[in-house]
């Protein structure tokens, strides 16, 4: 029998990708969501400061062929050796988690003595703090327990530190009392359309607020792959679905920034984007104004990440006015937008990872109470 | 550029390996000198002209030692080069401490300029002193400036070793054969080596750092052996692909590890981890020290002395120092005590005996922190009344268990008999081999597109 041999394999191989990366066009990731890394030109200084090497490494691992195939396969092989972490995601019963850092202690008391301070100093105004859970608060596997606990433990931890000032919503409870297994996307980040529902109706029947209308679901985006899906490689296919009411609302959607309008809350054009999530008012903005045409003499600003932009919707009937913030995109002064649009209740709407990961509150609140 | 980037693997390697097919033979060693130069430009783009001038002047002094006459001149220049390669690792090993002592007596008024230690530099150093040695030692002829240049700048050794003497170099290559068995064997070790590093080292990284100083006892234990597997799979799975590579070009290196793990005593665990380091300690220090040969007190201090250049050598933290004088205390019990006894024991016996000390060891070794040593050592030894095992532990052992089974598996002697003895009978085994390497290489990819790489542990050293 003539002898196989491996090697013309490896270097085929390997030319093979050589080629591959030096000749696609690619300019960006749908997957990864991400623009890919374009080639490097050559320069004397570039070369000898370090930096033509490390850009060009950066383009070619950006451009190897079938990429999205190669982490599939790394997350399988993870999966099937018995590894539950994949790029910082954990890989519970069909559910993808994020895992939650220890939080640092100093840092968030400083932000919940700056926003004790902020409703004392607001006095008269309704304040609203919710704290949503991530997937790793509600749905817990057993073989995860221990890598999931940070999370329970940050949110109960930091809810302690605010003053009574402050009506805490325990939105964790109405999860858990829901006994719906369609809360959050598997592979995403982020709560489903029911979650949203499931926590706006518990908190309306908690502040007594009465709504007539009714709503039936509709899918926008059957074949979802969320973040952690893309992160982890480990492909798990979502419905993205959005609630619709039967008596029609209304409004006029106004993106300050952009300086755009809007009749809708959803974005059809995202539908089948990279990433459909964002069909709820197009995604993060800096600052989004919604007028309500009713009767109610209440406007509330939210202080929100993005498990808001589902949520929102629901809290349409019950103001005249929203005023959306997102701390990670806007500079604008929370107190000058009190006097100037007459605010009546102001509500913290976040996730529990997002909350604790990101400093954009932190710093929003520093810069307002000093 | 590291073994494991894509620069090397897509560009750099298909390319060289190809050119070496269009270039005569003769200008084999040239292309190997400009593809070294450039794979270690591509890293370090300054520290390249050091690298040249290094190779220039120790090929220079070398041939005015071969030229030299008289003997007594000749042990000058011997030793000029080699305090002259001394002082630049102690510089670049120093440069930390120096600069803080300096700045420390000026009252933070000295304006240095801190240099980074450039990439394989005790690598490079030592070669130049095992180079000067046997030229001076007539252990070799002078073999002209391209094997030189080949010896000191060959880039499958360059970052991380092995530090093969000199002689053995020109021995193993002065003319290169490039037979399609070699270059086969070479593609096979590289792939195998990429695999210990990127699936083995990798993932007991995780383990080792993330529950280093865990609450439990389990959890430190865990840890500290996830720690000794990752060294080695790492350190040897790098020396493998360095092989790999240089039998893909038609050169041979030396065995860096012989299934150090497997040893029977500790130094029977010298003899087969970091061989090549071990040896250039053997034959350009201890031995001209006079070993063993000059009475119990001369040996005694031989050993401390090459123990404590060990440690020096891997870094000037302290930890590392306490780690070379473990050993030599370890060694000179065995050698003075212990080695009849050892052979009385049963071998299994002899193998915990020596894992125990090994794996204790590398808990020295990785600790540069001494209250985060005292911690694991506590932990470990019941002292700290610490639980027996954390829920962080159980996750990181149920986690990562298959991967201390597969290690397990690996290890005993029955898996190495099934391969030779039984799967080498079956008829398309060749088959199957070339299909698993391609699978194997596959994997590797993809946990490089996925994931990256843990940089190689002796990168620093």
């Amino acid at each position: 029998m003539k002898t196989i041999r491996f090697l013309p394999i490896l270097i085929l191989f390997l030319i093979l990708s050589l080629i591959h990366a030096i000749c696609s066009k690619e300019t960006h990731n749908a997957w990864e969501n991400r623009d890919l890394s374009s080639y490097p030109s050559f320069s004397i200084s570039s070369f000898l400061s370090g930096s033509y090497s490390e850009k060009m490494e950066q383009a070619l691992n950006d451009h190897m062929p079938k990429r999205d195939g190669f982490q599939h396969l790394h997350a399988l092989s993870q999966y099937v050796l018995g590894v539950r972490e994949v790029n910082g995601v954990l890989i519970g019963n069909q559910q993808l988690y994020q895992k939650s850092e220890v939080v640092d202690e100093i840092k968030w008391k400083a932000l919940a003595e700056n926003l004790n301070a902020f409703a004392k100093k607001n006095h008269g105004i309704r304040f609203d703090f919710l704290l949503v859970p991530s997937k790793s608060g509600v749905i817990v596997p057993d073989h995860l327990k221990a890598m999931l606990k940070q999370e329970t433990y940050n949110q109960s931890w930091f809810l302690n530190q605010l003053s009574d000032d402050f009506y805490i919503f325990d939105a964790k409870k109405a999860l858990l009392e829901s006994q719906r297994n369609d809360l959050y996307y598997r592979g995403d980040h982020h709560w489903t359309t029911h979650g949203a529902y499931v926590v706006y109706d518990a908190w309306r029947r908690q502040r007594k607020l009465n709504s007539q209308l009714s709503y039936e679901t509709l899918t926008v985006n059957d074949a979802f792959y969320g973040t952690l899906s893309n992160r982890s490689g480990f492909f798990l296919k979502d419905r993205l679905e959005i609630y619709q009411s039967d008596e029609q609302l209304t409004y006029l959607i106004r993106y300050v920034e952009e300086q755009e309008q809007s009749s809708s809350l959803y974005v059809k054009e995202k539908q089948y984007s990279a990433n459909p999530y964002e069909v709820f008012l197009g995604g993060n903005h800096a600052r989004v104004d919604i007028d309500i045409a009713n009767d109610y003499n209440r406007t509330l600003l939210l202080i929100k990440d993005s498990y808001a932009n589902c949520f929102v919707p629901f809290l349409l009937p019950h103001y005249q006015k929203i005023i959306m913030i997102d701390p990670r995109l806007s500079y604008d002064r929370l107190q000058s937008i009190i006097l100037e649009e007459d605010i009546t209740e102001i509500m913290f709407l976040y996730n529990t990872y997002t909350f604790f990961h990101d400093i954009s509150l932190y710093d929003m609140m520093d810069s307002e109470m000093n | 550029m590291s073994y494991l980037s894509f620069s090397f693997l897509c560009l750099f390697l298909p390319i060289t390996f190809c050119l070496q097919f269009v270039l005569p033979s003769k200008g084999k060693h040239l292309l190997m000198i400009v593809s070294s130069l450039m794979f270690y430009a591509w890293g370090e783009p300054l520290y390249v002209f050091g690298l040249i001038a290094l190779c220039a002047l120790t090929y220079g002094l070398g041939k005015w030692i071969t030229y030299e006459q008289d003997e007594r001149s000749r042990k000058q220049l011997l030793w000029l080069g080699c305090i002259a390669c001394v002082f630049l690792l102690f510089y670049f090993k120093f440069d930390d401490v120096l600069f803080k002592w300096i700045w420390h007596l000026s009252n933070g008024q000295a304006d240095m300029e801190q240099w980074i230690m450039p990439l394989g530099c005790s690598f490079v150093l030592f070669s130049a002193i095992s180079y000067l040695s046997d030229i001076y030692r007539r252990r070799v002829s002078d073999c002209g400036w391209l094997m030189t240049f080949t010896y000191l700048t060959f880039f499958p050794k360059l970052l991380m070793g092995p530090i093969m003497p000199y002689h053995r170099f020109v021995k193993e290559n002065q003319t290169v054969k490039l037979t399609m068995t070699l270059m086969e064997h070479g593609a096979r070790l590289f792939v195998i080596g990429m695999a210990q590093k990127l699936l083995l080292a990798d993932h007991f990284a995780v383990v080792a750092t993330q529950i280093r100083l865990d609450n439990s006892v389990l959890g430190v234990w865990l840890a500290s052996i996830a720690f000794t597997l990752q060294l080695y799979f790492d350190f040897a799975g790098y020396s493998m692909m360095a092989n790999g590579i240089a039998n893909m070009f038609g050169y041979r290196l030396m065995e860096n590890f012989h299934h150090p793990y497997h040893a029977l005593s500790i130094r029977d665990f010298w003899h087969r981890w970091h061989i090549s380091l071990s040896q250039w300690f053997r034959d350009y220090v201890y031995i001209p020290l006079g070993g063993s040969r000059l009475g119990r007190m001369k040996y005694v201090r031989n050993l401390l002395i090459v123990w404590l250049l060990t440690g020096l050598w891997h870094g000037t933290s302290w930890n590392f120092l306490l780690w070379g004088f473990y050993y030599a205390v370890i060694l000179l019990i065995e050698s003075l005590f212990l080695k009849h006894f050892l052979r009385l024991l049963p071998k299994f016996m002899c193998w915990c005996y020596t894992f125990f000390l090994v794996n204790l060891g590398w808990v020295l070794f990785a600790n540069t922190d001494f209250s985060d040593l005292l911690y694991q050592l506590s932990h470990m030894f019941f002292l700290a009344s610490a639980p027996l095992f954390s829920s962080d532990s159980l996750y990181y052992l149920q986690t990562y268990g298959s991967f201390f089974l597969l290690v397990l598996l690996i290890g005993v002697p029955y898996g190495k008999l099934f391969i030779t003895q039984i799967y080498r009978r079956f008829r398309y085994h060749e088959l199957i081999d070339v299909i698993l390497f391609s699978l194997l290489l596959i994997l590797c990819f993809s946990y490089l597109i996925a994931n990256g790489y843990q940089t190689f542990l002796y990168t620093q050293f």
